[in-house]
């Protein structure tokens, strides 16, 4: 066929590539991602039973453990929330220390099934930073 | 004292790219004397540069805390080794690591014999990228602040970083960043001068293959420590400093097939340029930007927006040149073409298609939680099931496409041998099948299909050279890297659906059943030394009444950090691995022990260092014969 119309023919399968590609990218995106929230945002908001990431660091004198599980409360300053996790205190975890925890909040205590604490003695989560001074509550 | 003249070698290094630049008109009056000038520039500026950098080393040595550098990340009761290499522990440091290294690629670049038409343009850019990095350095990430009043003592060293596998992870890691700017550079010229001669071609697949090695070797230090250290078992956590590691190191396997292609056909101009392109941009995103805090990570540093934001500067003011000489330039490089697509050319080609696509995944994985977050407020982060969805199968595809085209010819696929790849086809159906019925704990379709490729992969490799007449060394190196392929592919199904783990409570005498084996505890100790206190127990470990060894798993105290790190004991075969943890320093009561069973995870980094040293194999043959032929 003439060259004009396989040029054509190319950018057209081409478009029409990408927009499938990018259809099924979102659609993939949007089934794998999961929100992060302070305590204070969680425990306003309805979002019991969901998958979701909560960020603060953890309250002095709060921490607690038993045989298999831990526990321990973390703040952001403005509300506390209770971590309930079922398994090993994470490598440098210790209070006030900035953490990360993925898991669901069922009557306001939350059940993690992962905690994240950084490598890095200054770390505290960019979402928590962002989400503290938003509401007013940072203090150095 | 010396510090203070660091900090000023690296301002007249940054400098010397601003009068390299004003030098510029001067080109049209006399190339060559210019082209020296530019050659003394570039050694000036690897002076600079090695002196500041070994003057904060002499600085850690010493434990000189009057740098506030060296105040954050070390102490006086820092094993020497890890003082030395608390440099690049920290931002600032590593930034300081990262362009002293770029320096010392331009000075290693200024022996090879080019002609001086050549190298103008290509020492010309290579001052401008060095001195804009030096421009960050000195206004967004100085190493060289100084304290007053000197404090007594450092504020410590992060212990889960004194490992020597992470000690040596940056430095490698950079090696392969900071070489691709050797390709962007050479394309750029190429462009520039709107011809790419055979040399140069060589001499660009030579620095990128030095660039493909060392990152395989670092990303995979990373996780192999990532693996003894965090005590999860697990070595790769789909964490976005991590993905973006993985962006360069995609472009230069898929530059790699691209140059390969040129040489040997004179196609596929388009896609070398651009993959040079990409792969330094790739490589500038990794290093600078992610880890500045504008991407959250549990790598990333410290949060200053402005960091990123600068980077982001720098990033743009150099794709947009380098796109524009692409856009402008690239009419002068005349493809041949007539080439089928059912070829192995055709394969190279679908198969950078691919790996495009990937390093795309990733970008956007990258871009998609920022984009939320501007749009709506929200925070949000990318799961790794993800990648397992949408990435992994695709490196599947490309394993597809190697089975297939790798052992064909140029010109046709369907010429040759391929009687074997259907016996392949169905040796991979048949072996896929007992290992989907016997061998799988943990029904994963990606795995399974993973573990497939794998499989095809090494057949056709095996039908490949059994059949062959004449094996070069070249040749053989060529096979081992693609063979490797397949076998890791096998290695990592296989494993993410056969590990096993477990938490148990465990008294003194006692034993417990885990993966076929016997766990006893047979001892409990608490211990002080250097800078940590201990808690450690002793595990006997027996596969059918034969004794394979012992597990020590620790916990360690840091009371100078205040904090404390789980020390992973780990039994290695050829086979597995029997991975022990624990979580309470104290146990003189009941101890709780996590046991992971890992079938084929030391493959893993066999087949890493396998791959690493076929690259640097490869790129001395490749230099043998340019200077055979040469001469």
């Amino acid at each position: 066929m003439k060259p004009k119309y396989k040029r054509l023919q190319i950018i057209i399968i081409s478009i029409a590539s990408i927009c499938l590609g990018a259809l099924i990218l979102l659609k993939s995106f949007n089934e794998n991602i999961i929100f992060f929230y302070t305590p204070a945002e969680l425990l306003s908001k309805d979002l019991s039973g969901k998958l979701v990431r909560v960020g603060g660091f953890v309250k002095e004198g709060s921490f607690e453990k038993n045989d298999l599980a831990i526990k321990f409360t973390i703040t952001d300053n403005d509300k506390d929330l209770v971590v309930c996790y079922e398994g090993q205190i994470p490598n440098m975890f210790r209070e006030n220390q900035g953490i990360v925890a993925k898991g669901k909040l069922l009557h306001n205590v939350f059940f993690a099934q992962e905690i994240l604490v950084k490598h890095d003695e200054k770390y505290m989560p960019k979402e928590l930073v962002n989400s503290i001074k938003d509401s007013g509550n940072w203090r150095n | 004292m010396h510090i203070d003249f660091a900090q000023l070698s690296i301002v007249v290094a940054m400098l010397l790219g601003v009068i390299s630049a004003s030098m510029l008109p001067l080109t049209y009056f006399s190339k060559k004397q210019i082209t020296k000038l530019l050659k003394l520039i570039i050694f000036v500026q690897f002076s600079l540069i090695s002196f500041a950098f070994f003057s904060l080393e002499y600085s850690y040595i010493t434990s000189d805390f009057s740098v506030e550098n060296v105040y954050k990340n070390s102490h006086h009761a820092v094993p020497l080794l890890y003082k030395i290499t608390g440099l690049w522990s920290n931002h600032e440091g590593s930034m300081l690591l990262w362009v002293f290294l770029l320096s010392l690629c331009n000075f290693i670049f200024t022996f090879h014999k080019i002609d001086y038409e050549e190298k103008l343009w290509i020492y010309f850019i290579q001052i401008l990228i060095t001195s804009s990095v030096l421009s960050y350095i000195i206004f967004k990430s100085n190493p060289f602040i100084k304290l007053m009043p000197v404090p007594k003592q450092g504020i410590g060293f992060n212990p889960l970083l004194q490992d020597m596998g992470l000690a040596i992870h940056p430095p490698i890691l950079y090696v392969g960043y900071v070489s691709t700017s050797i390709p962007f550079v050479m394309a750029c010229a190429a462009m520039i001068r709107k011809k790419l001669t055979r040399s140069l071609i060589e001499i660009m697949q030579a620095w990128n293959l030095l660039s493909w090695s060392f990152l395989t070797l670092g990303i995979s230090l990373g996780a192999w420590w990532a693996y003894r250290e965090l005590g999860w078992g697990g070595y790769w956590f789909w964490d976005p400093v991590e993905n973006a590691s993985l962006m360069p190191w995609l472009s230069s396997i898929a530059l790699i097939h691209s140059i390969y292609s040129t040489k040997k056909l004179n196609t596929n101009y388009a896609s070398t340029f651009v993959l040079a392109i990409c792969g330094f941009l790739l490589a500038i995103l990794t290093s600078f930007f992610v880890r500045s805090g504008a991407v959250t990570s549990v790598h990333s540093f410290a949060q200053d927006a402005s960091r990123g934001l600068y980077i982001l500067a720098i990033l743009f003011i150099y794709s947009f040149f380098a796109l524009l000489l692409f856009a402008n330039r690239i009419k002068y490089f005349e493809s041949s073409n007539g080439y089928s697509w059912v070829s192995r050319l055709g394969g190279i080609n679908i198969s950078n298609i691919l790996w495009s696509i990937c390093i795309i995944i990733i970008v956007l994985s990258l871009i998609y939680p920022l984009f939320i977050q501007n749009i709506s407020g929200s925070q949000i982060t990318v799961e790794s099931s993800f990648f397992k969805q949408n990435f992994v199968p695709l490196t599947g595809v490309i394993l597809l496409l190697l089975a297939a085209t790798l052992p064909a010819t140029w010109q046709n696929i369907l010429k040759i041998h391929n009687r074997h790849l259907i016996y392949s086809l169905i040796v991979s159906i048949i072996i896929t099948g007992i290992f989907c019925k016997f061998y799988c704990l943990a029904s994963e379709l990606t795995y399974i299909f993973i573990f497939f490729t794998g499989v095809l992969v090494v057949s056709r490799m095996i039908f490949w050279i059994y059949i062959r007449d004449k094996i070069s060394i070249k040749f053989l190196f060529i096979w081992i890297v693609h063979i490797v392929a397949g076998l890791f592919a096998i290695s990592i199904a296989y494993l993410e659906t056969n590990s096993q783990e477990l938490v148990a409570q465990i008294n003194e005498n006692q034993a417990i059943e885990f993966a076929g084996f016997k766990v006893t505890l047979i001892k409990k100790e608490n211990y002080a030394k250097d800078n940590y206190l201990s808690g450690k127990i002793i595990l006997n470990v027996f596969k059918e009444n034969e004794e394979v060894g012992n597990l020590t798993p620790e916990i360690r105290y840091y009371p100078v950090e205040n904090t404390q790190t789980a020390e992973s004991s780990i039994l290695h075969n050829i086979f597995y691995d029997l991975y022990a943890v624990i979580s309470e320093i104290d146990v003189s009561s009941q101890v709780t022990v996590k046991l992971y069973y890992k079938p084929l995870i030391n493959w893993l980094w066999a087949i890493s260092l396998i791959t690493f040293i076929c690259g640097l194999v490869l790129l001395y043959l490749n230099h043998r014969k340019r200077n055979n032929a040469s001469s």
